[in-house]
């Protein structure tokens, strides 16, 4: 046991890095989500993310161009979710689910000439000068990847967007009550359309984090449930990217725990330490779902078109 | 007010579906005063403020705002025009500040949170609002609530500030706070004008009153010279005239037993009803009672009673001579009580399930629809075959969604199912609202033949006509309070009027 001990920096270490993915596709569900969109197509959107951040950065050599075109890659099917879900007003869950279809066989397709390849240009990390050599907290938070620390700036920046600029102000009044927002001008779908696209583009810089800094190739299904994972922390969070970061963090720690236990040999058997990290979120959704019974926390017009009233 | 009218509407019309919802209105406000509009529901007050606000078009006529001709096409026109209106529904987002309320209305990239408070706070101080800015919209009171709305169409620049019953919802200490906040707004130059039905406010709070019917503006008068008793009769007319007059003219049918005694009878009061209190009513065999009101008065409430939803949290419920203590639906429609309520696809049918079914639904577990405990599906069919034929049903199949029914449909098809067993007394409630004349009639016509079959029958009606057509006795409802019973040839009934505005009720 106080091998473990020893090791907890490591693995609070690892799990900050660990849960990056999580943590940006998150953030992007949370924009979307507090719009009043419900988009369940993250795994869709990270896996595409994955493939084409591979394809590009293994053809370009620039891991930078990896990311671009996965985030340009996750506001397009954003988009074709906006589309589907606001101009169509077609049903949020079932755009949702043909989006995590979508990218799952279309991943495979495309994945095909580039499947098992080493990807050599990858963001590394690099020890923040001064921070770095803080005790205890240097090595946890200061040792990262640049992904990473965007992922952990982004959260306040989100929070800030969401809370003190005016097209927040306009998100959170198209997810409360897209009628109020219509009568006072605010043009509700654009708003949206927007929520939806930067949620995608971030969903697929989640995507991106896997094979660029994670595990240096495309394999098929490398997202193993992290879509889920994160709309899953989207609710846990109740709508704040604070507590997303939180909760991002706790996953990723827990995975790297599962890692470590198998590692030094505890005598548990390892499909059940791979199972770990999903048994979090579940435990902490049901201790939040029961303290928070009777709350409304969720937007309240989450998942429903907005019409203007036929007069 | 010899001056220049700030707002002038004139020969307005407006019409929905060929309904004439506003037929040539005129209305002059002057700056700096109070201006209530006064009439009941359906006389097309809303309509013609809708109006004005830009939010419906107008079929004819003109508006002038300050002496110049100005055409309003949308509320974004009305708020150029210095228009505002304040709905009776709130357009306010409950989870968030007040302040971040008011903010929504101006623009900007970034919002300092002191800033925005700041501002809000000096808004609603200069008018002595006391709201907290800070506070979250969910956590005030309705009144409060109310003056973040007339803060936010102060905010958009309206000088002409239009209100919708700000007074339905508000408690009457509010009342009062709104009154006088009022007179601190036209003090400061604004000018407002208030929708309402009630007679009391409007004499004691505003300076001129502008009454309507039927979708005219009867008169403009002062309010120092005007009285309940003049204003009573031109909200609702010379109507009750006839009602008084038309004593025997109808046959009476064999009048029975008493088929329900309500005997002081109270429901607490929640958040979408006023509750009842006091309630005595008697509906006998064979006579129509009608129970006149403006909607929102414990209509609802009392229609609920009587089909057996509610449990009367004081008094005693008596159906057919028998105490009803506990409340079960089941039990009053095995006791032959029908229902034939006024929101037809909400209480009345499933929308999305078919006439066959529908009809079912009210007897399922009983023969001929089931036997054994297991449902006949063709004695359904063939049980709502008999009433689509014998209404003269306009349906595409017995299986298609009955909100595909146009609304003299579903009522017939509700009426069909309510009748389709022994009735003993039957609650209707705006039973002809909505309906083409033809609907009107068979309506009417029913209700007359089981009046007739020695049913007891309790209507209860906004339609003021209706009403008097069918009914031996009446009572007005007002507050969740039933006015004594007037009797068909009753000298009293002019005073019916003048109990629907809610005076000689006496505050409770």
């Amino acid at each position: 046991m106080d091998a473990l001990w020893g090791l907890l920096p490591n693995i609070l270490a690892a799990g900050v890095a660990a849960g990056t993915p999580v943590l940006l596709a998150a953030l992007g569900e949370i924009i979307t989500e507090r719009s009043g969109v419900l988009n369940i197509g993250l795994e869709g959107i990270m896996i595409m993310g994955c493939v084409s951040a591979v394809m590009v950065t293994l053809d370009l050599h620039s891991p930078l161009a990896g990311l671009a075109a996965a985030m340009a890659v996750g506001g397009i099917m954003g988009l074709l979710h906006a589309a589907f879900t606001i101009t169509l007003k077609g049903n949020q869950i079932v755009s949702g689910l043909a989006l995590v279809l979508l990218g799952s066989g279309l991943s495979t397709m495309l994945g095909k000439g580039v499947l098992g390849q080493p990807v050599f240009d990858l963001f590394y990390p690099e020890a923040l000068p001064w921070l770095a050599d803080l005790p205890y907290v240097g090595g946890i938070f200061f040792k990262h990847d640049p992904l990473t620390y965007g992922g952990i700036l982004l959260a306040p920046l989100v929070w800030f967007f969401l809370q003190h600029t005016r097209p927040g102000l306009l998100v959170r009044a198209a997810g409360e009550s897209p009628e109020t927002a219509d009568s006072l001008g605010a043009p509700v779908a654009l708003v949206r359309y927007g929520a939806v696209i930067a949620g995608g583009a971030l969903a697929g810089a989640g995507g991106a984090f896997l094979p660029l800094v994670q595990t240096p190739s495309w394999v098929e299904g490398m997202t193993s449930g992290s879509g889920w994972i994160a709309l899953a922390v989207v609710i846990f969070a109740r709508w704040d990217p604070g507590k997303a970061l939180l909760g991002a963090w706790l996953y990723g720690a827990v995975q790297a725990l599962g890692f470590r236990l198998q590692a030094v040999g505890v005598p548990i058997p390892s499909q059940f330490l791979n199972m770990l990290p999903y048994l979090a979120p579940i435990a902490v959704l049901v201790i939040t779902a029961s303290r928070s019974r009777g709350q409304a926390i969720a937007p309240r017009a989450l998942g429903l078109p907005y019409e203007r009233e036929s007069r | 007010m010899a001056q220049e009218p700030t707002v002038s509407m004139r020969g307005m019309r407006k019409s929905f579906a060929g309904l004439m919802a506003v037929n040539g209105a005129t209305l002059k406000v002057a700056a700096g005063e109070v201006h209530s509009l006064l009439g009941q529901n359906g006389a097309g007050k809303t309509t013609l403020m809708n109006i004005l606000a830009g939010i419906y078009r107008a079929d004819a006529g003109e508006i002038q705002v300050d002496g110049r001709r100005v055409n309003i096409g949308s509320p974004r026109d009305a708020r150029s025009a210095g228009i505002g209106m304040v709905h009776q529904h709130f357009r306010l987002i409950p989870s968030f500040t007040v302040a971040e309320n008011l903010a929504l209305a101006k623009s900007g990239l970034l919002i300092s949170r002191r800033a925005m408070q700041r501002a809000a706070e000096r808004l609603l101080e200069r008018y002595g609002f006391g709201v907290p800015p800070a506070a979250k919209v969910a956590d005030l009171s309705v009144g409060q609530a109310q003056k973040v709305e007339i803060a936010k169409a102060l905010l958009g620049g309206a000088e002409v500030l239009i209100l919708d019953e700000p007074t339905a919802v508000l408690t009457p200490g509010e009342t009062e706070e709104l009154f006088s906040l009022f007179r601190a707004m036209c003090r400061q130059g604004l000018t407002i004008i208030f929708i309402t039905h009630k007679l009391s406010e409007v004499l004691g709070f505003s300076d001129r009153i502008t009454v309507m019917r039927r979708g005219r503006t009867v008169e403009t008068l002062s309010s120092r010279r005007a009285g309940q008793e003049t204003l009573a009769e031109l909200m609702f007319g010379r109507a009750w005239d006839a009602w008084q007059s038309a004593r025997s003219r109808k046959t009476p049918g064999p009048r029975g037993e008493r088929v329900l005694w309500l005997d002081k009878v109270a429901l607490q009061a929640d958040g979408f009803s006023c509750g009842l209190q006091s309630v005595s009513l008697e509906a006998f065999a064979g006579e129509i009672t009608g129970i006149a009101g403006v909607s929102g008065n414990g209509q609802d409430a009392l229609a609920e009673l009587l089909i057996g939803l509610h449990r009367p949290a004081e008094g005693r419920l008596t159906l057919a001579g028998r105490a009803m203590p506990q409340p079960s639906p089941g039990e009053f429609i095995r006791r032959g009580v029908a229902y034939v309520p006024g929101d037809r696809l909400g209480q009345g049918l499933c929308p999305g399930l078919g006439a066959c079914d529908n009809v079912a639904l009210k007897r399922h577990s009983q023969p001929p629809f089931a036997r054994l405990g297991l449902m006949s599906r063709q004695r359904a069919r063939q049980k709502t075959e008999r009433i689509i034929a014998k209404y003269g049903i306009k349906i595409a199949g017995l299986e298609a969604p009955v909100s595909l029914l146009s609304g003299g449909n579903l009522q017939r098809l509700i009426i069909g199912r309510e009748l389709d067993a022994e009735v003993r007394l039957l609650v209707a409630v705006n039973p002809s609202r909505g309906l083409d004349i033809q609907g009107m009639a068979l309506m009417r016509s029913e209700l007359m033949k089981l009046r007739a079959a020695g049913v007891g029958i309790v209507l209860i009606s906004e339609d003021l006509e209706e009403l008097q057509a069918v009914s031996d006795r009446l009572h007005v409802m007002f507050r969740g309070r039933l006015s004594p019973p007037f009797f068909r040839g009753d000298q009293d009934a002019q005073h019916i009027g003048r109990l629907m505005a809610g005076a000689g009720f006496g505050e409770a």
